[in-house]
């Protein structure tokens, strides 16, 4: 019996420079609240997940349905959201924000792709992949 | 084509960290920093090592560290030890140097182990480029600037965009590059430096005034701080000191801790950054070296 066993190679997913070329779009469902601070608040919908509902269903709690959920970004955070047009790339936006504040390339990279994994996560934005550049969810070209 | 070539005809900046110092490429910036070892990466990916340490009683031949780097399992030699060229000969004069390359799968480096007599230093330096191709031109220019050791009594560090030149009796310590805050810890003993750099400066701020700021930022700067400037910039400060009288003053002798604080925080409005010195310990000013080296620590 094999005590340590080999663990499976993790997936290589995408490149940085294919990273760096993908175009951040907002999701259009994302409502957009300038407060007099200046910053920007985000409220968007959330669908609870189907197995979550499927269990308040079974205990008898009435259905979740859509959630509203609320984002209060920061300057740094709106700064960025704004430079968030569809047609920038990463690299642009990051070039962009760091031009901005004064930051070293490097941080602007670090603290504006941070910033957009968050967003992801959270289904605020979706990237769209340069052309030639499709690729599946694992990192692999689609079956045909 | 290399990375390193690809970059030659760019801007230079310097890079110095712990005792070695060399001009890259502007645009390559540290992907992993250790207290003696760096990684620059370029646009296209890794682009150069360096690893260095301190010799033993004696310092060994170059070569003798290029044994020490072949794997032990491996079923070949993946270090292949080579000549020098006669670019990086000019450029390493007067160290004792090994040449080596090597090649694995779709990677692939030339290097050089440097041991300083001078310094009694041995430092590994590595240049990674496809396989059959060459270090290229920058790693000639990268040589030429390479020193190991300086001629003053400070250590310059040069990473990223800040620069100070600490005392060298100062020991790096630890170091933090985090987005928006920097951080580099030192250490002699009964005394404790950090340097700070926080960034951008206006959003930080946003109109409140720098003490407030500087209170929250530097913990333990409580009190009235004092008005300074720094080279061109505006500043605070702040001293503290033992209490020199009552019960405070003997139990503070009898208690092992920091008594001698001093803090320093500075707007540099050009670079939009507050730039801050912590120094605590039980050593008693005054710090001759202090003031040169807020001086000296800039974002640049």
């Amino acid at each position: 019996m094999k005590v340590f066993k080999r663990r499976a190679a993790a997936s290589a997913g995408a490149s940085r420079e294919a990273s760096l070329a993908c175009r951040p779009a907002k999701n259009p469902e994302v409502q957009e609240t300038l407060q007099d601070s200046g910053e920007l608040l985000l409220t968007y919908p959330v669908r609870a997940r189907p197995w979550f509902e499927a269990l308040a269903r079974r205990l008898g709690a009435p259905a979740a349905g859509v959630q509203t959920r609320r984002l209060q970004l920061d300057t740094l955070g709106t700064a960025a959201w704004q430079l968030l047009d569809g047609q920038r790339t990463v690299a642009a936006v990051v070039q962009a924000f760091g031009r901005k504040f004064q930051l070293h390339p490097r941080e602007a990279e670090v603290s504006v792709t941070r910033f957009l994994k968050e967003l992801g996560k959270r289904g605020l934005i979706g990237l769209k992949a340069p052309p030639g550049a499709v690729r599946t969810a694992a990192g692999r070209p689609p079956r045909t | 084509m290399s990375a390193a070539t690809t970059t030659a005809a760019g801007r230079w900046c310097e890079t110095a960290w712990n005792g070695v110092r060399l001009q890259v490429p502007a645009g390559w910036h540290p992907r992993e920093v250790g207290r003696r070892y760096l990684l620059l990466a370029s646009p296209a990916g890794p682009a150069m090592e360096l690893r260095w340490g301190p010799a033993a009683k004696t310092l060994p031949a170059p070569a003798d560290y290029l044994r020490r780097l072949q794997p032990r399992n491996a079923s070949r030699r993946l270090i292949r030890p080579t000549p020098l060229s006669a670019a990086w000969q000019k450029a390493l004069a007067g160290f004792a140097c090994q040449g080596f390359t090597w090649s694995d799968g779709g990677q692939a480096a030339s290097g050089v182990v440097i041991c300083c007599p001078a310094c009694r230093k041995a430092t590994l330096v590595q240049f990674f480029h496809p396989p059959g191709a060459g270090a290229g031109p920058a790693a000639d220019r990268i040589l030429t600037a390479f020193r190991d050791h300086g001629a003053t009594q400070t250590v310059v560090y040069a990473l990223f965009d800040i620069r100070a030149e600490v005392p060298a009796m100062f020991e790096l310590a630890a170091q933090r590059f985090e987005s928006g805050y920097f951080e580099l810890a030192f250490r002699r003993p009964r005394q404790r430096l950090v340097l700070h750099r926080w960034g951008p400066a206006q959003v930080l701020l946003q109109g409140a005034p720098l003490a407030t700021l500087g209170r929250r930022l530097l913990p333990g700067s409580d009190g009235r701080p004092e008005d300074l400037v720094v080279g061109a910039h505006r500043g605070l400060g702040w001293s503290q000191g033992p209490p020199d009288r009552g019960w405070q003053r003997w139990w503070g002798l009898l208690h092992p801790g920091e008594r001698f604080r001093h803090y320093r925080i500075w707007h540099a409005v050009d670079r939009n950054r507050l730039m801050g010195i912590s120094l605590e310990g039980r050593l008693a000013p005054p710090h001759p070296w202090l003031e040169a080296l807020c001086e000296a620590y800039e974002s640049i």
